[in-house]
């Protein structure tokens, strides 16, 4: 009887450990995964899809695993009030070759602050980043509802990064809307914009990028577009 | 009792209704990181479903607080004791039973099932002396196997009711008149008497045990008997009506005879309850080992118990605690293949399955179980309490109960019945 109850629990430990695994290698495979790869063709149209508001608990997930499904690079504009919580979205969007942009802080209208108080948004951000451990610089800035002036351009210049194209997602629209206002006006080096804090986004992003590759299109990050672009 | 049904079925109802609420968005966030498929029979078996259950009890028994006292019988009645080499208890199972406070006559069939050792000359002295309402009788059998011996003594009893007393078990000295007051006056084909734990101090696993029999067993049984459905009337100390258990046949040669006896009984339509004022304490396990040896046959006698009846043939109530019992190893499953590794998880910092939430869980469990704690204390019976006992039968019972309940329904179900003849 001694030596069959040990046997017993020895497998169940085994399969417990073989659970456990299972479980910690889907969980690694989500959280470190391998950097998307992508070749630019130049002869090619070639556009960036960017997300700003993020990160989200509940949304940001979907959005990163159709990016990782069809290999499509993309830039998150974060809020700096969002990263606490949400490590693990961000530490996934980083191994994954996602880059990342500044969106401020408290996301407020930026044309209605001080100097003083433009700057401490964005740096906020950033500190709130190093916080979290991430050795990470953000190379951009993007001011919420894409509201500025002449004043924060000065300050921030070639760093600010706007859109081309609004997906209109904020809007509360429907899916098939998203899908028209992004597909039927895009064109060689545009930037668009989405925001990765609502259902339909996620939806509607996946038959955005088939139906984009279908024409041909190549998606790459903001800076690899800009360099294309210059060049 | 229909009435107090359906208002704890409304009650546990309301609560699964609640945490299901809140299990939607729980899983529905983890299954963004693990196969959503595992992470709902994860979070069923190891929340959903043990909290519907473990509320349904405890709104029960909270409803049930109250004790029902019966009116004393003075009837005679027959103790029927098996033992098989238990040279080191019988005396005292034999004394406990001459000294009890009962108005009736006793009559205490010894069965020796071919013991080797001392027993026979032991239960032999214990004849010798003089009790003023009691009479001690020697039996001998010699098929082996515990229901051999319990038909043997079964076929030898005259009164209306007998009862049953393992030969390592001691009955606190107003148990038989209480159990035979509630048989009697409820007219029951069987009660269960309220066991304790007799070597509370020994070592660490009876004090975990001491628990385990005082909140959960206990808590259990007072469940089911409420209404007249205790699935285990167990060998230990219970109570039967003689007829009823010759009709069905008396016990049967298996692991859990036990079992099967209350839910034959049960299938019968018959009346299986709880008398949570006759106390027996019991000696318990010493050693891990052992404890997972009693533990797997437990499991095994609850299967026999299940695969022996048509539950569909008994009362509402049957059918209830026998889907209960099959929830049983669901939870067993989810507990070692879900929460275990769940905590491993945790270890690595996903707090997916065993988080805050699990805290939250504990503090429950531990004001439910002081609710069943002060019920066992209002009965005014002696048990010795240990802090250790009670924070290892919180922490680490569950893992050897789980386990050992998990290779039993593995052994049957591989095994099958023969195995064990
Ligand atoms: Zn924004």
């Amino acid at each position: 009887m001694r030596i069959k109850n040990r046997y017993f629990i020895l497998i169940l430990i085994l399969s417990i450990f073989i659970t456990s695994f299972y479980l910690l290698y889907h969980l690694d495979k989500r959280f470190n995964p391998k950097p998307i790869t992508f070749n630019i063709d130049e002869n090619k149209p070639t556009i960036a899809l960017t997300f700003d508001d993020g990160p989200n608990s509940s949304y940001t997930q979907n959005i990163l695993d159709v990016l990782y499904e069809y290999n499509v690079p993309a830039t998150f504009f974060i809020c700096g009030k969002n990263i606490e919580g949400n490590e693990k979205l961000i530490k996934q969007m980083i191994a994954s070759g996602h880059e990342l942009g500044n969106h401020t802080y408290n996301h407020p209208d930026l044309t209605t602050l001080s100097n003083a108080e433009i700057i401490n948004e964005f740096s906020l951000t950033q500190e709130k980043l190093y916080e979290a451990n991430f050795d990470y610089t953000l190379k951009y800035v993007r001011p919420p509802y894409g509201r500025y002036d002449e004043n924060i351009q000065n300050l921030y210049q070639e760093q600010l990064i706007l859109w081309q194209i609004d997906s209109g997602d904020w809007e509360n629209i429907n899916e098939i809307d998203i899908i028209n206002n992004v597909v039927e006006s895009v064109k060689h080096g545009d930037i668009i914009v989405f925001h990765d804090d609502n259902n339909t986004t996620s939806k509607a992003l996946k038959n955005i990028i088939i139906k984009l590759k279908d024409e041909g299109y190549q998606f790459t990050t903001v800076t690899n577009l800009l360099q294309l672009l210059h060049i | 009792m229909k009435i107090k049904f359906f208002i704890t079925m409304l009650f546990a109802m309301i609560w699964l209704f609640i945490s299901t609420y809140f299990a939607i968005w729980w899983a529905n966030d983890v299954s963004n990181y693990l196969p959503s498929f595992y992470v709902w029979w994860v979070i069923i078996g190891i929340a959903l479903l043990p909290g519907f259950l473990m509320s349904a009890m405890f709104f029960s028994n909270i409803i049930h607080f109250k004790l029902k006292k019966h009116p004393n019988t003075c009837q005679d009645t027959s103790v029927i004791i098996c033992a098989y080499n238990e040279e080191e208890t019988i005396e005292k199972t034999i004394k406990c039973i001459c000294d009890q406070e009962y108005t009736g006559n006793i009559r205490i069939l010894v069965v020796d099932n071919k013991s080797t050792d001392t027993t026979k000359i032991k239960i032999l002295s214990m004849i010798k002396n003089h009790y003023s309402n009691c009479t001690i009788e020697y039996v001998y059998c010699d098929k082996p196997g515990k229901s051999n011996a319990l038909n043997c003594g079964l076929a030898l009893v005259k009164t209306k009711h007998f009862i049953t007393v393992d030969a390592d078990t001691f009955l606190h000295n107003c148990a038989i008149q209480k159990i035979i007051n509630h048989i009697e006056n409820k007219k029951c084909s069987c009660v269960a008497g309220n066991l304790l734990v007799y070597n509370v101090k020994e070592t660490f696993v009876t004090k975990m045990q001491n628990y385990d029999y005082l909140l959960s067993i206990a808590a259990i049984k007072r469940f089911q008997g409420s209404y007249q459905t205790t699935l285990v009337a167990q060998g230990a100390f219970s109570a039967y009506n003689t007829c009823d258990v010759k009709d069905v046949g008396g016990w049967e040669d298996c692991l859990g005879e036990d079992i099967v006896l209350t839910y034959q009984l049960l299938e019968q339509k018959k009346i299986s309850t709880y008398e949570p004022s006759a106390v027996g304490y019991t000696t318990t396990p010493t050693t891990i080992n052992t404890l997972y040896n009693q533990r797997k046959r437990w499991a095994i006698g609850m299967i026999e118990g299940l695969s022996s009846v048509n539950a569909c043939k008994g009362s509402y109530y049957l059918k209830y605690f026998t889907l209960v019992n099959y929830c049983i190893i669901y939870l067993d499953l989810a507990f070692i293949f879900g929460f275990i590794p769940g905590i491993i998880l945790a270890f690595y910092g996903y707090y997916y399955f065993v988080g805050c939430l699990t805290l939250f869980a504990l503090l429950i469990s531990i004001i439910m179980f002081l609710s069943f704690y002060f019920f066992q204390k209002q009965l005014n019976i002696p048990f010795k309490n240990s802090l250790v006992g009670f924070i290892c039968f919180l922490f680490f019972f569950q893992f050897i109960q789980s386990a050992a309940s998990l290779h039993g329904y593995f052994t049957k179900f591989t095994k099958g019945k023969e195995f064990w003849k």
